[in-house]
């Protein structure tokens, strides 16, 4: 099985100068994914602590993992964490969240945090599912489109073909745009059929950057469907492990007539970063 | 004795069904997938048709004394036609009604067409259908019409799951024993602010309205062909009745599969939302449903003029809950921020 | 393109040039003729009759497809909105609507109305109502009751429907048009069609000959007049023409393929957009599909009597609008009269009407027939629907069982 290369290795790191104790709100958001969790504390809307873990088979347990390994050498305690806010697949089994929210909200304030006011469309390639989000400027959700019925547009759809042409999935980017001429996309839509085509390509002599460049492309190409659907505007961000798929993002950005902000920092934490905001908001406004 | 008869689409004369002697009944999806209507229907079709033919080879619908189909969709023509060759001896029937409803000829056509049907039932079941028995059978199912006006009068005191309950219960129970639930007086989820307006052919399973009832939304209105559109208009009780059916026939709502005229479903669908001040729209589609997501395009670019935010859903034959609740919820946080 | 393995008729630089006049003149020159979008199984014989120029979306949707051009304007309706999985040709002709620039031909030219016919599909009407919300364009609807009925015989009161709206449809074109229906004009019109129609219908009999003079792909090709050009001289001249030319490839055992050794009858519309590819796969193992279900939709003969009437029952008759056994049947037939080997039928992803019954149909067929029978999973125009991978299998394990058949 190849490693999924799409998720960044598991870490946690906190602010060493902000005293939390100082500050008006502390609050935190969880993001209980299929694969990794994310645990993001904030004290008065700046990043304090985080944390990324692989998600186990309990939901409820990955979350508290995540959230401990967060506050893991600072001195605060989640008692102390005014609100918490759950998302995510998992998002329900988050116990000691007060409120959840779906990651397509907490992502799209994600964004706008980490890249700033200007941004009105993200497009969030993960291992299994791809979303398409229109923001406004304050990072709230216009309108969404999502795919998570095929695997077309996310991890798993490379993974298949990286495993069937044996290349390391990090590298399946940059070898498919390493090509003389750009080859046909695969016809198929479906990554089931779009496999055997592959094979077919090969067994009549393609070589295998030809064939991830066929296969590259008519994934870009159902991803941008999708943006299309919704209607791209600048900025345009993606995030996501996928977002290191340079032969996909090329194509994508090439079909959309938009170049996209790529992430220069890990964006995995975005969702969990939306959360911990929503949850800030929350708690002002309960107070009022 | 089989005393049933089913029927797909409610296009279909249930009053005339009924005063042969027969109990219609509306032959449903089920919830397991189909297996032996692969053998007849394509990938491509959609799982309404799938899963009646299903239950149908399955055995599930000996009870039936026969089918009757209406003129809609391509994939219930063909379905008429592969439902009479799979069962050669059961009473199959289409009556195929106009599409241009609004045509000057297409009351006349329709009566003809309706009188057939009525010679094909009694020749078949050596039966004979008086006038009479047609106007008490449209007074029953004027009654019936009434009885769930008044529970969309009252929607308001019931869960979504209740109102599913209670229309699919109405369309494949015996018609007479038509149960109307008694008033509540009170409203469940009295601090649910969100109002859904939801569209589309038909909602055959309840995972859409929990999700609605769990996270607190309310459906205010609804377009379905086993929703609001069934019981749409009553069947005049004077004069000719096959003629008043025809009428109504022609004149209630209509569905995607008619057409009344090009802006008909736009405006219904706007004053559907301005009346019953609804925050949003859900479109409730089958996959491969070509009548409504041929109207889709054009109701969402009238609701996107009116800034009203909506959702589509596209589902198989049980939406998928993780990833029907997932929309869902985004897109109600959508329409409370607005609030 | 593939190459055609198989002659190229005398002919086709005539159907090259007709369709492209046809084409160029609706753009650029029909004067005193407004434009009338028509479907495929509308009565055109009162359209011409009346001086309009009838304009077919769904030939363009074939030409689309043939071109390569479907993918890219299809993708242009789903941005909008318009489901995948709806009518390829429809599509097409909404991403055509919404980028001319980029269509073929530029486009087609706006329509000052609408007409359409029910009597192949329900996606006809869908289509027909989005073409003039856009357009603005007043719609006819001609509503031709579907025919369940074993025996394939409409019902009276259908008819008199049909034949009514008829009158209907001249009243809404004289006033669109400002002017007067001429019965003769209308009569002679007629005859032109019907004569068309016999000589296309003659043209497709040769085929029985052995070898057949032509293979499927000439068949859908030089269907397109009869489609588009039906109830004109010119029409009438080249079907003349090419059945002149087909008696003689006849009288000289003159074969489409280099060497015939099975006759096929194809189903349902053609593979557009891997035209000759497609069937070169069977040109391969020496396969020629001498009939199909397609191209004779419209070989029905004008039947005597009332033009109305003759023209109600004829297009509420078309194949497309009869029920499974009737059509079984006709293809039961057509294996008899064409003395055909086995038969394909393609499973045509966005064109329900057609497809949904060929299970059945298929299994009545080898039934009655003896013959075997394949599916072939695609769509008209859509190519990205088309798995050729599997294709080409699935045609390779057909024509091994029949040549081991044939022992």
């Amino acid at each position: 099985m190849t490693q999924e290369f799409w998720h960044w290795k598991e870490y946690n790191w906190h602010a060493p100068d902000i005293s939390w104790q100082k500050g008006k709100t502390v609050t935190a958001g969880v993001d209980v994914g299929s694969v990794s969790t994310q645990a993001v504390v904030m004290v008065d809307g700046k990043l304090y602590a985080y944390a990324n873990r692989r998600t186990g088979s309990s939901s409820p347990d990955s979350a508290r993992r995540a959230m401990d390994w967060a506050l893991e050498g600072t001195d605060l305690a989640i008692e102390e964490i005014h609100y918490i806010v759950g998302t995510g697949y998992g998002r329900v089994n988050v116990p000691f969240a007060h409120k959840t929210m779906t990651e397509i909200a907490c992502h799209a304030r994600g964004a706008n945090f980490l890249y700033g006011a200007s941004v009105r469309t993200v497009l969030d390639l993960g291992g299994q599912d791809c979303k398409a989000i229109k923001i406004d400027a304050q990072g709230k959700v216009v309108s969404f489109l999502m795919n998570d019925k095929c695997a077309a547009g996310t991890g798993r759809g490379l993974e298949v073909i990286a495993d069937l042409l044996q290349v390391p999935i990090e590298e399946m980017g940059a070898l498919s745009l390493r090509v003389e001429k750009e080859p046909q996309p695969v016809s198929s839509t479906c990554v089931v059929f779009a496999r055997s085509e592959a094979l077919g390509l090969l067994r009549k002599g393609w070589k295998k950057n030809d064939v991830l460049a066929a296969y590259s492309r008519a994934m870009a190409h159902r991803v941008a469907a999708l943006l299309k659907r919704l209607g791209v505007e600048k900025e345009f961000v993606i995030t996501g492990g996928i977002a290191k798929n340079i032969g996909i993002v090329t194509r994508l950005e090439k079909e959309l007539g938009i170049t996209a902000r790529k992430p220069n920092f890990d964006t995995q934490i975005a969702g969990a970063v939306g959360a911990a905001l929503i949850a800030q908001e929350r708690k002002i406004k309960d107070e009022k | 004795m089989k005393n049933k008869i089913g029927y797909l689409c409610t296009y279909v004369p249930e009053e005339i069904i009924h005063a042969a002697g027969f109990s219609p009944m509306r032959i449903t999806p089920s919830i397991t997938s189909p297996t032996r209507a692969d053998a007849h229907l394509q990938s491509y079709t959609c799982c309404l048709a799938r899963s009646c033919l299903d239950q149908a080879l399955a055995g599930k619908l000996n009870d039936l004394a026969g089918v009757v189909f209406a003129h809609t969709c391509d994939t219930l023509q063909g379905l008429a036609d592969i439902w009479h060759a799979a069962f050669p001896n059961l009473f199959v029937e289409t009556v195929v009604g106009p599409v241009a409803l609004a045509g000057p000829h297409a009351q006349e056509y329709l009566v003809t067409e309706l009188r057939r049907f009525v010679a094909a039932l009694e020749k078949r079941f050596d039966a004979r259908i008086t006038d009479d028995a047609l106007r008490a059978s449209i007074r029953l199912y004027n009654r019936r019409r009434h009885a769930l006006a008044d529970f969309y009068a009252r929607r308001a005191e019931f869960t979504a799951v209740e109102w599913f309950n209670m229309m699919n219960n109405a369309l494949t129970a015996p018609p007479e024993e038509i149960k109307i639930p008694k008033p509540r007086f009170q409203v469940p989820n009295p601090q649910a602010a969100i109002r859904i307006v939801l569209l589309g052919a038909t909602i055959d399973e309840p995972t859409l309205p929990q999700i609605l009832d769990d996270l607190s939304a309310r459906i205010v209105a609804d377009d379905f062909c086993n929703g609001a559109r069934y019981f749409d208009t009553l069947v005049a009780e004077e004069g000719d009745p096959v003629e008043a059916i025809a009428r109504r026939e022609l004149t209630r709502v209509a569905c995607p599969c008619k057409h009344r005229a090009l802006s008909y479903r736009e405006e219904r669908l706007l004053k559907l939302v301005k009346d019953n001040r609804a925050d949003g729209v859900i479109f409730y589609h089958k996959k491969f449903c070509d009548p409504h997501a041929w109207d889709y395009p054009p109701l969402a670019a009238a609701l996107d003029r009116e800034k009203i935010p909506h959702l589509l859903l596209e589902v198989e034959q049980v939406a998928p809950v993780g990833q029907t609740r997932v929309r869902v919820e985004a897109f109600l946080e959508i329409l409370s921020e607005t609030k | 393109m593939s190459e055609r393995r198989y002659k190229k008729l005398k002919t086709a630089p005539q159907l090259k040039r007709l369709l492209e006049q046809h084409y160029l003149a609706a753009k650029y020159f029909h004067p005193g003729k407004p434009i009338a979008w028509v479907t495929s199984g509308a009565p055109v014989e009162i359209i011409r009759a009346l001086d309009l120029f009838p304009v077919y979306p769904e030939n363009y949707g074939a030409l689309c497809g043939a071109r390569g051009a479907s993918a890219a304007l299809c993708q242009v309706a789903e941005a909008r909105g318009y489901s995948p999985d709806l009518c390829a040709y429809a599509r097409s002709s909404i991403g055509m609507m919404h980028d001319a620039k980029h269509a073929p031909l530029g486009g087609l030219p706006r329509p000052d109305m609408l007409i359409t016919c029910g009597n192949i599909c329900g996606t006809v009407l869908k289509w027909y109502e989005a073409a003039a919300r856009h357009y603005h364009a007043p719609l006819f609807i001609l509503d031709t009751p579907f025919i369940h009925a074993d025996d394939g015989k409409p019902t009276v009161h259908a008819i008199g429907y049909v034949a009514a709206q008829l009158e209907e449809m001249i009243a809404f074109l004289e006033k669109q048009t400002q002017r007067k229906l001429s019965k003769e004009e209308l009569l002679d019109t007629a005859l032109l069609s019907s004569e068309a129609v016999g000589l296309w219908r003659d043209v497709r009999e040769l085929c029985r000959a052995r070898p057949s003079p032509l293979n499927a792909p000439d068949l859908f090709l030089n269907m397109a007049p009869i489609v588009t050009l039906r109830g004109t001289k010119e029409c009438v001249q080249f079907y003349r023409a090419l059945k002149v030319e087909v008696e003689e490839r006849v009288a000289h055992k003159v074969s489409a393929l280099p060497e015939e050794k099975y006759r096929l009858l194809w189903d349902n519309i053609a593979i557009w957009h891997h035209l000759y590819r497609f069937y070169n796969y069977f040109v391969d193992y020496g396969a020629c599909f001498v009939v199909d279900t397609y191209t004779g939709g419209w070989a029905m003969k004008m039947e005597g009597g009332e033009p109305i009437e003759a023209l109600a029952r004829t297009y509420t008759e078309v194949f497309l609008n009869q029920g499974l056994r009737v059509r079984a049947r006709a293809m039961i037939d057509l294996v008899k009269q064409f003395d055909v080997d086995g038969f394909v039928m393609h499973s045509n992803r966005s064109c329900k009407p057609y497809s949904v019954g060929q299970y059945d149909i298929r299994r009545i067929v080898t039934e009655q027939t003896g013959r075997p029978g394949l599916v072939i999973e695609a769509d008209h125009s859509d190519p990205r629907s088309y798995d050729d991978e599997a294709i080409q299998a699935r045609i390779q394990t057909f024509m091994e069982a029949l040549k081991e058949r044939r022992g």
